[in-house]
Protein backbone atom coordinates (compact mmCIF):
# COMPACT_ATOMS: atom_id res chain seq x y z
CA UNK A 1 0.00 0.00 0.00
CA UNK A 2 1.45 3.46 -1.08
CA UNK A 3 1.81 6.55 1.61
CA UNK A 4 -1.13 8.29 -0.18
CA UNK A 5 -3.11 5.60 -0.39
CA UNK A 6 -2.55 5.13 3.51
CA UNK A 7 -2.92 8.64 4.54
CA UNK A 8 -6.68 8.78 2.84
CA UNK A 9 -7.48 5.76 4.97
CA UNK A 10 -6.29 6.97 8.33
CA UNK A 11 -9.43 8.72 9.41
CA UNK A 12 -11.69 5.84 9.04
CA UNK A 13 -9.14 3.70 10.75
CA UNK A 14 -9.10 5.66 13.81
CA UNK A 15 -12.97 5.17 13.78
CA UNK A 16 -12.55 1.69 13.29
CA UNK A 17 -14.68 1.94 10.09
CA UNK A 18 -12.72 0.03 7.58
CA UNK A 19 -12.80 -3.29 6.83
CA UNK A 20 -10.23 -5.91 8.78
CA UNK A 21 -8.02 -6.67 5.75
CA UNK A 22 -7.70 -2.96 5.05
CA UNK A 23 -6.98 -2.34 8.83
CA UNK A 24 -4.20 -4.56 9.20
CA UNK A 25 -3.00 -3.16 5.95
CA UNK A 26 -2.34 0.01 7.65
CA UNK A 27 -0.92 -1.21 10.90
CA UNK A 28 1.44 -2.99 8.68
CA UNK A 29 2.39 0.08 6.88
CA UNK A 30 2.20 2.87 9.58
CA UNK A 31 4.57 -0.02 11.59
CA UNK A 32 7.54 1.07 9.02
CA UNK A 33 7.10 4.07 7.72
CA UNK A 34 7.30 6.83 10.12
CA UNK A 35 5.98 9.68 7.99
CA UNK A 36 2.20 7.59 8.09
CA UNK A 37 3.20 6.41 11.76
CA UNK A 38 3.65 10.94 12.79
CA UNK A 39 0.48 11.17 10.40
CA UNK A 40 -1.69 8.64 12.41
CA UNK A 41 -0.28 10.30 15.90
CA UNK A 42 -1.43 13.57 14.84
CA UNK A 43 -4.60 12.12 13.89
CA UNK A 44 -4.87 10.71 16.92
CA UNK A 45 -3.74 13.35 19.01
CA UNK A 46 -6.17 15.15 17.47
CA UNK A 47 -9.19 13.05 18.42
CA UNK A 48 -8.31 13.16 21.84
CA UNK A 49 -7.75 16.79 22.08
CA UNK A 50 -10.81 17.43 20.68
CA UNK A 51 -12.93 15.42 23.00
CA UNK A 52 -11.34 17.21 26.02
CA UNK A 53 -12.89 20.23 24.68
CA UNK A 54 -15.46 22.39 27.08
CA UNK A 55 -18.79 21.19 26.76
CA UNK A 56 -21.47 23.66 28.44
CA UNK A 57 -23.78 21.49 31.04
CA UNK A 58 -26.67 23.60 32.43
CA UNK A 59 -27.78 22.92 35.98
CA UNK A 60 -30.15 20.93 36.99
CA UNK A 61 -32.54 23.59 37.51
CA UNK A 62 -32.36 24.41 33.28
CA UNK A 63 -33.05 20.64 33.28
CA UNK A 64 -35.38 20.70 35.16
CA UNK A 65 -37.44 24.03 33.66
CA UNK A 66 -36.56 22.13 29.76
CA UNK A 67 -39.95 20.00 29.60
CA UNK A 68 -42.69 22.72 31.01
CA UNK A 69 -40.85 25.38 28.55
CA UNK A 70 -41.40 22.90 25.91
CA UNK A 71 -45.37 22.11 26.49
CA UNK A 72 -46.09 26.10 26.91
CA UNK A 73 -43.95 26.43 23.23
CA UNK A 74 -45.54 23.72 21.77
CA UNK A 75 -49.17 24.82 23.44
CA UNK A 76 -48.18 28.02 21.98
CA UNK A 77 -47.19 27.12 18.50
CA UNK A 78 -49.38 27.41 15.42
CA UNK A 79 -49.97 24.15 13.87
CA UNK A 80 -48.68 22.77 10.99
CA UNK A 81 -49.26 24.66 7.79
CA UNK A 82 -51.81 23.50 5.74
CA UNK A 83 -49.18 22.73 2.83
CA UNK A 84 -47.78 20.74 4.83
CA UNK A 85 -50.74 18.92 5.94
CA UNK A 86 -51.57 18.09 2.17
CA UNK A 87 -47.95 17.11 1.72
CA UNK A 88 -47.58 15.01 4.40
CA UNK A 89 -51.46 13.31 2.85
CA UNK A 90 -50.19 12.97 -0.75
CA UNK A 91 -46.39 12.70 -0.55
CA UNK A 92 -43.71 14.87 -2.94
CA UNK A 93 -46.43 14.40 -6.01
CA UNK A 94 -48.13 17.80 -5.15
CA UNK A 95 -45.10 19.40 -4.50
CA UNK A 96 -42.32 17.88 -7.14
CA UNK A 97 -39.05 19.56 -6.62
CA UNK A 98 -37.73 22.12 -9.56
CA UNK A 99 -38.89 25.25 -10.21
CA UNK A 100 -41.13 24.59 -12.94
CA UNK A 101 -42.29 21.27 -11.80
CA UNK A 102 -43.37 23.65 -8.15
CA UNK A 103 -44.93 26.45 -10.25
CA UNK A 104 -46.65 23.55 -11.80
CA UNK A 105 -47.50 21.49 -8.54
CA UNK A 106 -48.51 24.68 -6.95
CA UNK A 107 -51.44 25.34 -9.54
CA UNK A 108 -52.52 21.39 -9.57
CA UNK A 109 -52.13 21.39 -5.89
CA UNK A 110 -54.45 24.05 -5.23
CA UNK A 111 -57.16 22.79 -7.93
CA UNK A 112 -56.85 19.72 -6.04
CA UNK A 113 -57.03 20.59 -2.55
CA UNK A 114 -59.99 22.38 -3.49
CA UNK A 115 -61.70 19.55 -4.65
CA UNK A 116 -60.86 16.95 -2.10
CA UNK A 117 -60.87 20.06 0.79
CA UNK A 118 -64.60 20.27 -0.74
CA UNK A 119 -65.15 16.58 -0.49
CA UNK A 120 -63.87 15.94 2.86
CA UNK A 121 -65.23 19.18 4.46
CA UNK A 122 -69.12 17.97 2.82
CA UNK A 123 -68.45 14.67 4.00
CA UNK A 124 -66.88 14.76 7.49
CA UNK A 125 -66.32 18.46 8.17
CA UNK A 126 -62.90 20.31 8.92
CA UNK A 127 -62.47 18.63 11.96
CA UNK A 128 -61.04 15.63 10.11
CA UNK A 129 -57.80 17.20 8.77
CA UNK A 130 -56.56 17.99 11.96
CA UNK A 131 -55.58 15.45 13.93
CA UNK A 132 -52.79 16.28 16.28
CA UNK A 133 -52.49 17.27 20.11
CA UNK A 134 -51.27 20.76 19.72
CA UNK A 135 -54.05 21.54 16.92
CA UNK A 136 -56.46 20.22 19.01
CA UNK A 137 -55.79 22.20 22.03
CA UNK A 138 -54.92 24.93 19.53
CA UNK A 139 -59.01 24.26 18.14
CA UNK A 140 -60.65 24.38 21.49
CA UNK A 141 -59.11 27.84 21.85
CA UNK A 142 -60.48 28.99 19.14
CA UNK A 143 -63.64 27.88 19.23
CA UNK A 144 -63.84 28.63 23.60
CA UNK A 145 -62.66 32.67 22.50
CA UNK A 146 -65.29 32.72 19.45
CA UNK A 147 -67.91 31.02 22.01
CA UNK A 148 -67.31 34.20 23.66
CA UNK A 149 -66.96 37.37 21.28
CA UNK A 150 -70.78 38.07 21.46
CA UNK A 151 -71.07 38.10 24.66
CA UNK A 152 -67.56 39.68 24.89
CA UNK A 153 -68.55 42.71 22.58
CA UNK A 154 -71.97 43.31 24.31
CA UNK A 155 -69.80 44.25 27.19
CA UNK A 156 -67.29 46.52 25.66
CA UNK A 157 -64.86 44.02 26.16
CA UNK A 158 -63.59 43.10 22.31
CA UNK A 159 -64.09 45.60 19.69
CA UNK A 160 -65.72 44.37 16.08
CA UNK A 161 -64.04 46.04 13.54
CA UNK A 162 -64.77 46.21 10.09
CA UNK A 163 -62.57 44.47 7.56
CA UNK A 164 -60.97 47.13 5.63
CA UNK A 165 -59.36 48.09 8.91
CA UNK A 166 -58.22 44.81 9.65
CA UNK A 167 -56.88 44.87 5.72
CA UNK A 168 -55.32 48.04 6.56
CA UNK A 169 -53.70 46.93 10.12
CA UNK A 170 -52.08 43.61 8.25
CA UNK A 171 -50.60 45.38 5.47
CA UNK A 172 -48.95 47.49 8.34
CA UNK A 173 -47.68 44.47 10.07
CA UNK A 174 -46.32 43.30 6.45
CA UNK A 175 -44.21 46.49 6.27
CA UNK A 176 -42.91 46.45 9.49
CA UNK A 177 -42.32 42.84 10.61
CA UNK A 178 -40.22 43.33 13.44
CA UNK A 179 -42.72 43.34 16.86
CA UNK A 180 -43.65 46.55 17.76
CA UNK A 181 -44.55 46.80 20.98
CA UNK A 182 -45.94 50.16 21.54
CA UNK A 183 -48.76 48.97 18.84
CA UNK A 184 -51.40 46.66 21.10
CA UNK A 185 -52.53 45.54 17.55
CA UNK A 186 -49.58 42.87 17.61
CA UNK A 187 -50.38 41.50 20.40
CA UNK A 188 -54.21 41.88 21.24
CA UNK A 189 -56.07 42.05 18.00
CA UNK A 190 -56.25 39.11 16.48
CA UNK A 191 -58.29 38.45 13.63
CA UNK A 192 -60.26 35.74 14.74
CA UNK A 193 -63.12 34.73 12.19
CA UNK A 194 -66.05 34.06 13.60
CA UNK A 195 -68.11 31.24 11.85
CA UNK A 196 -71.11 30.71 14.13
CA UNK A 197 -74.02 33.21 15.06
CA UNK A 198 -73.86 33.62 17.98
CA UNK A 199 -74.06 31.67 21.81
CA UNK A 200 -76.21 30.16 24.23
CA UNK A 201 -77.63 32.92 26.48
CA UNK A 202 -76.76 35.75 24.38
CA UNK A 203 -78.31 37.45 21.31
CA UNK A 204 -76.73 36.73 17.84
CA UNK A 205 -74.39 39.16 16.48
CA UNK A 206 -74.76 39.96 12.52
CA UNK A 207 -71.79 38.32 10.76
CA UNK A 208 -71.58 41.43 8.47
CA UNK A 209 -69.34 44.11 9.81
CA UNK A 210 -70.73 46.94 8.30
CA UNK A 211 -74.40 45.92 9.72
CA UNK A 212 -72.74 45.89 13.44
CA UNK A 213 -73.56 48.22 16.00
CA UNK A 214 -70.80 50.56 17.06
CA UNK A 215 -68.96 49.33 19.69
CA UNK A 216 -69.29 50.71 23.38
CA UNK A 217 -66.66 53.71 24.54
CA UNK A 218 -65.35 51.04 26.78
CA UNK A 219 -64.32 49.22 23.72
CA UNK A 220 -62.02 52.40 22.75
CA UNK A 221 -59.95 51.77 26.00
CA UNK A 222 -55.99 50.62 24.72
CA UNK A 223 -56.35 47.47 26.85
CA UNK A 224 -59.82 46.58 25.15
CA UNK A 225 -59.14 43.76 23.03
CA UNK A 226 -60.12 43.98 18.99
CA UNK A 227 -61.80 41.19 17.15
CA UNK A 228 -62.71 41.28 13.46
CA UNK A 229 -65.75 39.09 12.27
CA UNK A 230 -65.64 38.46 8.64
CA UNK A 231 -68.30 37.48 6.62
CA UNK A 232 -68.93 33.96 6.07
CA UNK A 233 -70.85 31.25 4.39
CA UNK A 234 -69.45 28.24 6.21
CA UNK A 235 -70.84 25.92 4.30
CA UNK A 236 -69.10 26.49 0.94
CA UNK A 237 -66.25 24.24 1.26
CA UNK A 238 -63.80 27.15 -0.56
CA UNK A 239 -64.74 29.79 2.53
CA UNK A 240 -64.21 26.87 4.99
CA UNK A 241 -60.57 26.27 3.53
CA UNK A 242 -59.81 30.27 3.62
CA UNK A 243 -61.36 30.27 6.70
CA UNK A 244 -58.76 27.26 8.24
CA UNK A 245 -56.13 28.73 6.62
CA UNK A 246 -56.87 32.68 7.64
CA UNK A 247 -57.08 31.17 11.03
CA UNK A 248 -53.87 29.52 11.07
CA UNK A 249 -52.52 31.99 9.84
CA UNK A 250 -53.62 34.36 13.66
CA UNK A 251 -52.67 31.49 15.72
CA UNK A 252 -50.26 33.49 17.31
CA UNK A 253 -52.80 36.54 18.20
CA UNK A 254 -55.39 34.20 19.14
CA UNK A 255 -53.36 33.56 22.37
CA UNK A 256 -53.80 37.67 22.97
CA UNK A 257 -57.45 36.65 23.29
CA UNK A 258 -56.48 34.11 25.86
CA UNK A 259 -55.53 36.37 28.51
CA UNK A 260 -51.62 34.79 28.60
CA UNK A 261 -50.27 38.27 26.73
CA UNK A 262 -47.17 37.88 28.52
CA UNK A 263 -46.38 34.47 27.60
CA UNK A 264 -47.22 35.30 24.18
CA UNK A 265 -44.81 38.63 24.41
CA UNK A 266 -42.51 36.05 25.71
CA UNK A 267 -42.76 33.59 23.34
CA UNK A 268 -42.49 36.86 20.30
CA UNK A 269 -38.91 37.80 22.20
CA UNK A 270 -37.54 34.36 22.07
CA UNK A 271 -38.62 34.45 18.51
CA UNK A 272 -36.77 37.52 17.91
CA UNK A 273 -33.91 36.86 19.77
CA UNK A 274 -33.44 33.63 17.63
CA UNK A 275 -33.58 35.89 14.49
CA UNK A 276 -30.73 37.55 15.82
CA UNK A 277 -32.60 40.74 16.61
CA UNK A 278 -31.33 41.06 20.05
CA UNK A 279 -32.20 45.01 20.39
CA UNK A 280 -35.97 43.73 19.95
CA UNK A 281 -35.85 40.64 21.83
CA UNK A 282 -34.27 43.35 24.43
CA UNK A 283 -37.09 45.39 24.45
CA UNK A 284 -39.97 43.14 24.29
CA UNK A 285 -38.51 41.54 27.53
CA UNK A 286 -38.09 44.84 29.45
CA UNK A 287 -41.83 45.41 28.00
CA UNK A 288 -42.68 42.25 29.84
CA UNK A 289 -41.22 43.37 33.13
CA UNK A 290 -42.75 46.83 32.80
CA UNK A 291 -46.13 45.67 31.93
CA UNK A 292 -46.65 42.02 33.52
CA UNK A 293 -43.72 42.10 36.28
CA UNK A 294 -46.31 39.81 38.04
CA UNK A 295 -46.33 37.30 35.06
CA UNK A 296 -44.68 33.52 35.34
CA UNK A 297 -42.58 34.34 32.52
CA UNK A 298 -41.26 37.57 34.33
CA UNK A 299 -38.25 36.14 36.11
CA UNK A 300 -37.66 34.29 32.63
CA UNK A 301 -37.68 37.94 30.97
CA UNK A 302 -35.50 39.37 33.37
CA UNK A 303 -33.00 36.28 33.08
CA UNK A 304 -32.74 36.72 29.07
CA UNK A 305 -31.95 40.39 29.47
CA UNK A 306 -29.34 39.51 31.84
CA UNK A 307 -27.96 37.20 29.46
CA UNK A 308 -28.31 39.70 26.76
CA UNK A 309 -26.30 41.90 28.50
CA UNK A 310 -23.92 39.39 30.03
CA UNK A 311 -23.15 39.19 25.74
CA UNK A 312 -21.85 42.54 25.92
CA UNK A 313 -19.73 42.28 28.95
CA UNK A 314 -17.96 39.72 27.42
CA UNK A 315 -17.27 41.29 24.12
CA UNK A 316 -16.41 44.62 25.45
CA UNK A 317 -14.62 43.30 28.76
CA UNK A 318 -14.37 46.46 30.70
CA UNK A 319 -14.90 46.71 34.19
CA UNK A 320 -18.27 48.52 33.77
CA UNK A 321 -19.83 45.72 32.02
CA UNK A 322 -18.73 43.29 34.36
CA UNK A 323 -19.85 45.47 37.41
CA UNK A 324 -23.53 46.15 35.42
CA UNK A 325 -23.93 42.67 35.47
CA UNK A 326 -22.39 41.65 38.97
CA UNK A 327 -25.34 43.99 39.97
CA UNK A 328 -28.21 43.01 37.81
CA UNK A 329 -27.76 39.19 39.37
CA UNK A 330 -27.50 40.14 42.45
CA UNK A 331 -30.86 42.00 41.34
CA UNK A 332 -32.06 39.08 40.13
CA UNK A 333 -31.43 37.07 42.89
CA UNK A 334 -32.81 39.62 45.44
CA UNK A 335 -36.29 39.83 43.27
CA UNK A 336 -36.60 36.55 41.93
CA UNK A 337 -35.04 34.50 44.69
CA UNK A 338 -37.89 31.57 44.49
CA UNK A 339 -37.21 31.45 40.67
CA UNK A 340 -36.12 27.79 39.26
CA UNK A 341 -33.86 30.32 37.53
CA UNK A 342 -32.00 31.48 40.97
CA UNK A 343 -29.13 28.80 40.61
CA UNK A 344 -28.31 29.12 37.32
CA UNK A 345 -28.06 33.26 38.05
CA UNK A 346 -25.80 32.30 41.20
CA UNK A 347 -23.46 30.92 38.89
CA UNK A 348 -24.19 34.16 36.52
CA UNK A 349 -23.62 36.12 39.69
CA UNK A 350 -20.13 34.48 40.88
CA UNK A 351 -18.46 35.08 37.54
CA UNK A 352 -19.44 38.58 37.39
CA UNK A 353 -17.27 39.01 40.49
CA UNK A 354 -14.62 36.81 38.91
CA UNK A 355 -14.13 38.80 36.45
CA UNK A 356 -14.71 42.01 38.71
CA UNK A 357 -11.85 41.16 40.74
CA UNK A 358 -9.80 40.33 38.10
CA UNK A 359 -10.41 43.62 36.67
CA UNK A 360 -9.82 45.71 39.77
CA UNK A 361 -7.47 43.22 41.88
CA UNK A 362 -8.54 45.03 44.82
CA UNK A 363 -8.54 42.77 47.90
CA UNK A 364 -12.00 43.54 48.84
CA UNK A 365 -13.31 42.45 45.23
CA UNK A 366 -11.13 39.43 45.56
CA UNK A 367 -12.43 38.52 48.96
CA UNK A 368 -16.09 39.46 48.25
CA UNK A 369 -15.75 37.41 44.54
CA UNK A 370 -14.59 34.52 46.49
CA UNK A 371 -17.00 34.55 48.84
CA UNK A 372 -19.59 34.72 46.42
CA UNK A 373 -18.28 31.89 44.55
CA UNK A 374 -17.62 29.60 47.76
CA UNK A 375 -21.60 30.10 47.80
CA UNK A 376 -22.36 28.98 44.90
CA UNK A 377 -20.38 26.34 44.70
CA UNK A 378 -22.86 25.09 47.96
CA UNK A 379 -25.31 25.15 45.66
CA UNK A 380 -23.79 24.14 42.35
CA UNK A 381 -21.56 21.10 43.69
CA UNK A 382 -19.63 20.04 41.21
CA UNK A 383 -19.45 22.84 38.69
CA UNK A 384 -16.42 23.05 37.42
CA UNK A 385 -15.58 26.55 36.08
CA UNK A 386 -16.96 27.98 39.73
CA UNK A 387 -13.58 25.45 41.49
CA UNK A 388 -11.26 26.96 38.99
CA UNK A 389 -12.87 30.44 39.49
CA UNK A 390 -12.68 29.65 43.49
CA UNK A 391 -9.01 28.42 42.75
CA UNK A 392 -8.12 31.22 40.79
CA UNK A 393 -9.11 33.51 43.36
CA UNK A 394 -7.18 31.77 46.08
CA UNK A 395 -4.23 32.74 44.47
CA UNK A 396 -4.34 36.19 43.61
CA UNK A 397 -5.76 36.82 46.93
CA UNK A 398 -2.52 34.69 48.31
CA UNK A 399 -0.08 36.65 45.78
CA UNK A 400 -1.86 40.16 47.20
CA UNK A 401 -1.28 39.57 50.82
CA UNK A 402 1.82 38.67 50.12
CA UNK B 1 -26.86 2.12 19.11
CA UNK B 2 -28.68 -1.29 20.93
CA UNK B 3 -31.45 -2.83 18.67
CA UNK B 4 -33.94 -2.78 22.33
CA UNK B 5 -32.82 0.76 23.09
CA UNK B 6 -33.99 1.92 19.13
CA UNK B 7 -37.04 -0.38 19.12
CA UNK B 8 -37.83 1.03 22.76
CA UNK B 9 -38.05 4.62 20.59
CA UNK B 10 -39.71 3.64 18.13
CA UNK B 11 -42.41 2.12 20.19
CA UNK B 12 -42.43 5.73 22.02
CA UNK B 13 -42.80 7.61 18.89
CA UNK B 14 -45.40 5.22 17.81
CA UNK B 15 -47.26 6.37 21.17
CA UNK B 16 -46.31 9.73 21.03
CA UNK B 17 -47.80 9.97 17.12
CA UNK B 18 -50.90 8.12 18.36
CA UNK B 19 -51.17 11.37 20.61
CA UNK B 20 -49.64 10.13 24.09
CA UNK B 21 -47.78 13.38 24.77
CA UNK B 22 -46.12 11.30 28.12
CA UNK B 23 -44.85 9.42 25.59
CA UNK B 24 -43.06 12.22 23.67
CA UNK B 25 -42.03 13.15 27.08
CA UNK B 26 -40.16 10.31 27.58
CA UNK B 27 -37.76 10.51 24.43
CA UNK B 28 -37.38 14.37 25.46
CA UNK B 29 -36.18 13.42 28.55
CA UNK B 30 -34.05 10.89 26.98
CA UNK B 31 -32.57 12.64 24.74
CA UNK B 32 -32.69 16.54 25.50
CA UNK B 33 -29.01 16.53 26.71
CA UNK B 34 -27.79 14.93 23.18
CA UNK B 35 -29.74 17.39 21.31
CA UNK B 36 -28.62 20.27 23.49
CA UNK B 37 -25.04 19.59 23.44
CA UNK B 38 -25.15 19.14 19.40
CA UNK B 39 -26.73 22.76 19.54
CA UNK B 40 -23.97 23.91 21.26
CA UNK B 41 -21.37 22.58 19.73
CA UNK B 42 -22.91 23.79 16.94
CA UNK B 43 -23.07 27.41 17.94
CA UNK B 44 -20.90 27.70 21.07
CA UNK B 45 -23.77 29.72 23.17
CA UNK B 46 -26.08 28.60 26.15
CA UNK B 47 -28.63 30.95 24.18
CA UNK B 48 -28.96 29.52 20.93
CA UNK B 49 -28.50 25.65 22.20
CA UNK B 50 -31.18 26.40 24.63
CA UNK B 51 -33.46 27.74 21.96
CA UNK B 52 -32.50 25.40 18.82
CA UNK B 53 -32.82 22.40 21.41
CA UNK B 54 -36.30 23.59 22.30
CA UNK B 55 -37.07 24.19 18.65
CA UNK B 56 -35.97 20.83 17.37
CA UNK B 57 -38.27 19.05 19.72
CA UNK B 58 -41.35 21.07 18.79
CA UNK B 59 -40.32 20.46 15.53
CA UNK B 60 -40.06 16.81 15.89
CA UNK B 61 -43.67 16.89 17.65
CA UNK B 62 -45.10 18.47 14.99
CA UNK B 63 -43.64 16.33 12.45
CA UNK B 64 -44.15 12.87 14.34
CA UNK B 65 -46.89 12.30 11.34
CA UNK B 66 -44.00 12.30 8.93
CA UNK B 67 -42.09 10.29 11.51
CA UNK B 68 -41.70 6.74 9.86
CA UNK B 69 -41.16 3.69 12.49
CA UNK B 70 -38.25 1.57 11.12
CA UNK B 71 -36.29 4.89 10.87
CA UNK B 72 -33.73 5.39 14.08
CA UNK B 73 -35.27 8.21 16.19
CA UNK B 74 -32.72 9.08 17.39
CA UNK B 75 -30.69 9.99 14.60
CA UNK B 76 -34.33 11.56 13.01
CA UNK B 77 -34.03 13.80 16.11
CA UNK B 78 -30.23 15.13 15.31
CA UNK B 79 -31.39 15.49 11.95
CA UNK B 80 -33.58 18.22 13.13
CA UNK B 81 -31.40 19.47 15.32
CA UNK B 82 -28.45 19.33 12.96
CA UNK B 83 -30.66 20.93 10.36
CA UNK B 84 -32.12 23.67 12.69
CA UNK B 85 -28.40 24.88 13.85
CA UNK B 86 -27.26 25.37 10.44
CA UNK B 87 -30.41 27.10 9.59
CA UNK B 88 -29.60 29.53 12.34
CA UNK B 89 -26.39 29.73 11.90
CA UNK B 90 -27.11 30.82 8.33
CA UNK B 91 -29.36 32.97 9.15
CA UNK B 92 -27.23 34.56 12.06
CA UNK B 93 -24.51 34.79 9.41
CA UNK B 94 -22.10 34.35 12.47
CA UNK B 95 -19.13 32.36 10.90
CA UNK B 96 -16.16 33.20 13.01
CA UNK B 97 -14.17 35.04 11.30
CA UNK B 98 -11.20 35.86 13.37
CA UNK B 99 -8.66 34.50 12.89
CA UNK B 100 -6.92 32.25 15.58
CA UNK B 101 -4.76 34.43 16.53
CA UNK B 102 -6.87 37.06 17.30
CA UNK B 103 -9.35 34.80 18.77
CA UNK B 104 -6.64 33.78 21.09
CA UNK B 105 -6.74 37.74 22.52
CA UNK B 106 -10.34 37.75 23.08
CA UNK B 107 -11.93 35.83 25.72
CA UNK B 108 -9.04 33.93 26.73
CA UNK B 109 -7.01 36.46 27.56
CA UNK B 110 -10.18 38.09 29.33
CA UNK B 111 -11.13 34.92 31.64
CA UNK B 112 -7.47 33.54 31.87
CA UNK B 113 -6.27 36.37 34.08
CA UNK B 114 -2.66 37.73 34.92
CA UNK B 115 -2.64 36.21 38.17
CA UNK B 116 -3.25 32.60 36.47
CA UNK B 117 0.18 30.66 36.49
CA UNK B 118 0.54 27.43 35.65
CA UNK B 119 -0.67 24.73 33.00
CA UNK B 120 -4.19 26.09 33.98
CA UNK B 121 -3.60 29.11 31.39
CA UNK B 122 -2.26 26.85 28.82
CA UNK B 123 -4.63 23.98 29.00
CA UNK B 124 -7.62 26.31 29.21
CA UNK B 125 -5.52 28.03 26.14
CA UNK B 126 -5.21 25.47 23.77
CA UNK B 127 -9.07 23.91 24.92
CA UNK B 128 -9.75 27.89 23.21
CA UNK B 129 -7.40 26.95 20.35
CA UNK B 130 -9.17 23.93 19.55
CA UNK B 131 -12.76 25.39 20.27
CA UNK B 132 -12.20 28.09 17.62
CA UNK B 133 -10.71 25.95 15.19
CA UNK B 134 -13.52 23.86 15.25
CA UNK B 135 -15.68 26.82 14.53
CA UNK B 136 -13.90 27.75 11.66
CA UNK B 137 -14.94 24.53 9.76
CA UNK B 138 -17.59 24.94 7.23
CA UNK B 139 -20.89 24.03 8.68
CA UNK B 140 -21.10 20.31 6.86
CA UNK B 141 -17.86 19.48 7.29
CA UNK B 142 -18.10 21.04 11.17
CA UNK B 143 -21.50 19.02 11.39
CA UNK B 144 -19.80 15.79 10.94
CA UNK B 145 -16.91 16.25 12.66
CA UNK B 146 -19.14 16.89 15.84
CA UNK B 147 -21.48 13.80 15.46
CA UNK B 148 -18.48 11.56 15.16
CA UNK B 149 -16.62 12.88 17.64
CA UNK B 150 -18.75 13.74 20.29
CA UNK B 151 -21.79 11.81 19.91
CA UNK B 152 -20.10 8.62 18.99
CA UNK B 153 -21.97 7.94 15.86
CA UNK B 154 -20.90 5.24 12.99
CA UNK B 155 -20.05 6.93 9.58
CA UNK B 156 -23.85 5.18 8.59
CA UNK B 157 -25.66 6.99 11.52
CA UNK B 158 -24.21 10.68 10.10
CA UNK B 159 -25.69 9.80 6.79
CA UNK B 160 -28.66 9.21 8.03
CA UNK B 161 -28.31 12.08 9.99
CA UNK B 162 -27.21 13.90 7.29
CA UNK B 163 -29.41 12.26 4.83
CA UNK B 164 -25.90 11.75 3.10
CA UNK B 165 -24.13 8.78 1.71
CA UNK B 166 -21.56 6.85 3.70
CA UNK B 167 -18.54 7.68 1.32
CA UNK B 168 -19.28 11.38 1.55
CA UNK B 169 -19.19 11.34 5.34
CA UNK B 170 -15.92 9.52 4.79
CA UNK B 171 -14.36 12.20 2.66
CA UNK B 172 -15.77 15.14 4.87
CA UNK B 173 -14.70 13.73 8.20
CA UNK B 174 -11.07 13.02 6.46
CA UNK B 175 -11.27 17.04 5.12
CA UNK B 176 -12.30 18.15 8.81
CA UNK B 177 -9.58 16.81 10.71
CA UNK B 178 -7.18 17.47 7.94
CA UNK B 179 -8.01 20.81 7.75
CA UNK B 180 -7.88 20.84 11.89
CA UNK B 181 -4.47 19.60 11.82
CA UNK B 182 -3.21 22.14 9.57
CA UNK B 183 -4.66 24.79 12.33
CA UNK B 184 -3.53 23.57 14.98
CA UNK B 185 -0.21 21.85 13.84
CA UNK B 186 2.00 23.22 16.70
CA UNK B 187 -0.51 20.89 19.71
CA UNK B 188 -1.12 17.91 17.56
CA UNK B 189 1.87 16.94 15.71
CA UNK B 190 5.27 15.27 17.79
CA UNK B 191 3.45 14.49 20.54
CA UNK B 192 3.74 10.86 21.14
CA UNK B 193 1.46 9.78 24.02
Amino acid sequence: MRCSQVRKLLSPYIDGELSERKAEKIRDHVSHCTICGEALQALQNLDALSRETYAHEPSEAYWANFLPRLHRRIEAAPPRSFQEKVRHVFGDILFPSGPWLKAAGAVASVVLIFFVGRAVIQHKGIDTLVTSPGEKRFRENVERVADTVPERAQKGEVEIEDKEDTAHQKDAAEREPSADLDRQEEFVSPPVTQKSEGTKGSPPVTLEAKETEAPPPAAQDRGAERVSISPSAPKEADEAIRTYVETQKSSKKMYAVTGDESQLAYEQALRSQKLGENESASAQFQYILDNYPKSPVADDAQFQLNLAQRSGALESQDLSGWQQQRDAWRDFLQTYSNSELADEACLRLAESWFHVANMTLSKEDLSQALEVNRNCLIKRKGESVLKKQIQDLEKALKEHTE
Amino acid sequence: MPNEVAASDQELARKAKGGQLSAFDELVLKYRKNVYAIAFRMTRNHSDADDLAQETFLRAYQALDSYKPGFEFRTWLYRIAVNASINHLKRKGRRVEMSLEDNAGLDVAASTSSYNPGTGIEEKELREKIETAIQHLPLKLRSVFLLRTFEDLTYEEIAHVLNISKGTVMSRLSRAREKLKIMLREYVEGKNE
